[in-house]
């Protein structure tokens, strides 16, 4: 039995996990620098520990409504070809083995349609839903579609 | 043993390539007839055939050989090359390179043949008058062995009634051991081990001893038939070095260290700025930390020209591409270089290599005429494309210069009107510089490949953009059948930058003093509108005006403050492709030296920013790139 490792996180009232392999770190929201003319999901630059690292609003990148960063709010640095990059979340809930027999691939409904790029499936871990997503394509979408 | 051998594989690389420059550059001064080239291409390609067989590449090895053959017999019946034969030896070349890349790439030399090659240059030696000589036989003799650390190759034959190959092998391996370092082996040592050859192989000896006593210790075991030793070239020995590191007594350092070091010293910069903040007030600490502040400028200093390389470093590569074009285009082109030697960051001098591709086939392909064209208006028939760089305050300047038919200003416009990127009307307004300068315009392009009138312009927009990321700027002259210049200028080194800090709305930004011609405080009852622009008048000049916080506040639809009515207007006055524009900020906060980080390329797309820059309480703000600001400012 092959097992993942996950970082579960919330976003409002649905339960996201991302692979642990592609997550470095997990900060408290600091001082960011918003830039301008940016997409409307980035959230700014931050400072970490010397290295320029953009923030993207996960809220907004998957279209959910926007919503100010709560007292539990966090940033998942994410270790990305591209370079490193901070996804704004509202929580992080925990770290957890989930076995691959546990997870079916991404149905259009459940994912809403627009946002399926982004996922990798649908997690069942006891009685919750956790919504599995390749946080590398969450931005390089997003480079594509600028290029 | 292979990790032996991928640790000296970047170092063959490294040399391999500085050889084959060499050995590009020898041929070209032979096809110039300059007999004494011929030393210098035949000792390139001997070094570049004895580091090749250390290593084992055995198609390198036999291709350098078989070039040094008929080098060797070039020089040995004292002719120059004819132009086919020049041809030739420069298509070996291109395969060296590509072998080279494969090794590069997946470590070995893949299945690319050359065996066509083999036949061709021996019939090119035949193929000179009164060589009815045969190739000479025995290769040309090799470094002696016995130098201090010299390298030998021991070749060894097993008899073939040996019971035991393996024990046997690596008992001569002890053996050689005892006489020096055992480089390598030839097959590897796995495979002699494991009885993975036959009945001989080759064991590659750093060893000062001579050849005989080599010999004596490998041949003195039972059931060896035979050993041949040969001395080797080697990629580190000294004798191989190249000129210039022989005269400066340098080191290879790889570039990721040297930026690794650049970075380091930017934080050192920074945190110094946040210390001496932090010991406002505290007297004793003033003394050591302006020590500090100096040895962290000297550091600075130091690490930024440590990474400066001569322009040489890429133009080496053109006068092969320049002569190659011209055949191409059954043209007559001399390349002249000049200032090969101005020193430039490397990082920059990589980003300027791609743009002045760009150029230099431009002038080949559009700014030099055909021979007969050029005899008809009066001009030798060998065109010139001058190739000069220079330093000048803090920037290099990279002009590419041909003497062919030039830009026509009248052409440009018309091509210009027709692609419908200006009204007939503005088109007859502009100068005939303005009119040149349009070629950089994105959009220009396809006309010149469809009409191929005005004889220029095909990716002049790419370079601009390029050259503008740099922060630096590109302007063209051109005179009608006198030629065109193309210049580029950019900034010796791009990670550290003197800015002037601005306050736009809560937010710092730094504006990069290079671009800046004046920073100025208008008098809001000087600023008039032009059809609903802000403008000022500076010395007879109309500017238009920019004001920032707007620029910044849409699409997002923050509020933008009032200002406090009668206040001074802070402007900063940029150039825009030789035109000035007051950018209007909120308040001057001074002048700094900033350290450049790049920007993730999820934000390139937002374009106006450089980059981003810490400040020494740490927080992060975005560095100014005027061109880009402005250009997606003119879209909107």
């Amino acid at each position: 039995m092959v097992d993942i490792q996950l970082v579960v996180f919330r976003l409002g009232r649905e339960e996201y996990a991302a692979d642990i392999g592609q997550v470095r770190e997990i900060i408290l929201p600091g001082a960011v620098t918003p830039v301008p003319r940016s997409p409307p999901f980035v959230e700014g630059v931050i400072n970490l520990r010397g290295q320029i690292t953009t923030v993207v609003d996960l809220r907004k990148r998957l279209g959910l409504p926007a919503q100010a960063p709560g007292k539990e709010a966090r940033i998942l640095i994410a270790d990305l070809p591209s370079g490193s990059i901070g996804f704004l979340v509202d929580a992080v809930a925990e770290v957890r083995r989930l076995p691959m027999e546990a997870i079916s691939p991404p149905s259009p409904v459940a994912s809403g349609g627009a946002a399926s790029p982004f996922l990798r499936g649908i997690g069942r871990a006891e009685n919750r839903l956790l919504i599995l997503l390749d946080l590398a394509q969450v931005v390089a979408t997003e480079e594509a579609a600028a290029a | 043993m292979p990790d032996d051998l991928s640790r000296y594989r970047d170092l063959f690389l490294s040399e391999a390539r500085e050889h084959l420059q060499e050995l590009n550059t020898a041929i070209l001064r032979l096809e110039k007839k300059e007999m004494g080239a011929m030393d210098d291409a035949f000792r390139a390609a001997h070094t570049l055939k004895g580091m090749s067989a250390t290593m084992g590449y055995t198609r390198l090895a036999a291709l350098t050989h078989e070039m040094e053959g008929l080098m060797d017999f070039l020089r040995g019946s004292r002719r120059l090359p004819d132009p086919r034969t020049t041809d030739l030896l420069l298509e070996c070349l291109d395969h060296i390179e590509a072998l080279l890349r494969s090794v590069e790439e997946s470590g070995a030399e893949g299945d690319r043949d050359i065996s066509a090659l083999v036949p061709r240059l021996h019939r090119a030696a035949g193929a000179l008058p009164e060589t009815a000589a045969p190739l000479p036989a025995s290769p040309p003799p090799a470094t002696p062995p016995g130098e201090a650390g010299g390298l030998v190759e021991v070749e060894v034959h097993l008899d073939p009634a040996c019971a035991l190959k393996s024990a046997k092998a690596l008992l001569v391996l002890r053996n050689l051991e005892s006489l020096g370092r055992v480089v390598r082996t030839a097959p590897p040592l796995e495979d002699l081990k494991a009885k993975r050859f036959d009945l001989d192989f080759k064991v590659y000896l750093e060893t000062p001893r001579g050849e005989e006593e080599v010999r004596g210790a490998a041949g003195g075991i039972s059931e060896v038939a035979r050993v041949e030793v040969r001395g080797v070239a080697q990629p580190q020995a000294e004798a191989r070095m190249s000129r210039a590191q022989r005269e400066t007594g340098t080191v290879r350092v790889n570039v990721k260290r040297l930026d690794t070091l650049l970075n380091l010293v930017g934080e050192l910069v920074i945190q110094n700025a946040r210390l001496t903040r932090a010991a406002a007030g505290r007297e004793e600490l003033h003394a050591p930390i302006e020590v500090l502040r100096r040895l962290g400028s000297d550091l600075q200093y130091e690490v930024m020209q440590a990474r400066l390389v001569p322009a040489d470093f890429i133009f080496q590569r053109f006068p092969r591409m320049v002569r190659d074009l011209a055949r191409q285009q059954g043209k007559q082109v001399d390349l002249a270089m000049e200032g090969a030697d101005t020193e430039m960051d490397r990082t920059v001098l990589e980003e300027v290599a791609e743009p002045l591709v760009h150029l230099l086939r431009n002038a080949v392909d559009h700014g030099i005429e055909p021979p007969g064209e050029r005899s008809r208006a009066g001009k030798p028939e060998t065109g010139t494309i001058r190739l000069a760089a220079r330093r000048e305050k803090g920037f290099a300047v990279i002009a590419v210069s041909d003497d062919g038919r030039g830009i026509h200003p009248q052409t440009v416009r018309e091509a210009a009107l027709r692609r419908g990127l200006l009204t007939a009307e503005e088109a007859q307004r502009l100068t005939d510089d303005q009119a040149i300068h349009l070629i950089a315009r994105p959009g220009f392009t396809t006309i010149e490949q469809a009409t191929q009138t005005s004889g220029r312009g095909v990716g002049v927009d790419v370079v601009k953009t390029r050259v503008e990321s740099l922060r630096g700027s590109l302007h063209i002259r051109s005179e009608k059948n006198r030629g065109t210049t193309f210049e580029l200028r950019v900034p010796l080194s791009l990670a550290i930058v003197q800015s002037l800090l601005a306050r736009v709305g809560p937010h710092l930004y730094a504006i990069p003093t290079t671009v800046i011609t004046e920073i100025l405080e208008a008098d809001p009852a000087q600023v008039r509108t032009v059809q609903g622009h802000e403008v000022i008048t500076l010395r007879e000049k109309v500017v238009p005006l920019l004001h920032l916080d707007r620029l910044f506040a849409a699409p997002e639809g923050n509020t933008v403050e009032p200002g406090v009515p009668g206040a001074r207007l802070p402007v900063v006055v940029v150039e825009r492709e030789g035109s000035p524009v007051g950018l209007v900020v909120g308040a001057l906060a001074g002048m700094q030296e900033v350290v450049i980080k790049p920007l993730d390329p999820v934000l390139r797309q937002s374009r106006g920013f450089a980059g981003a820059t810490i400040l020494g309480d740490g927080t992060v703000i975005l560095i100014l790139d005027i061109a880009g600001l402005l250009s997606t400012d003119a879209k909107s």
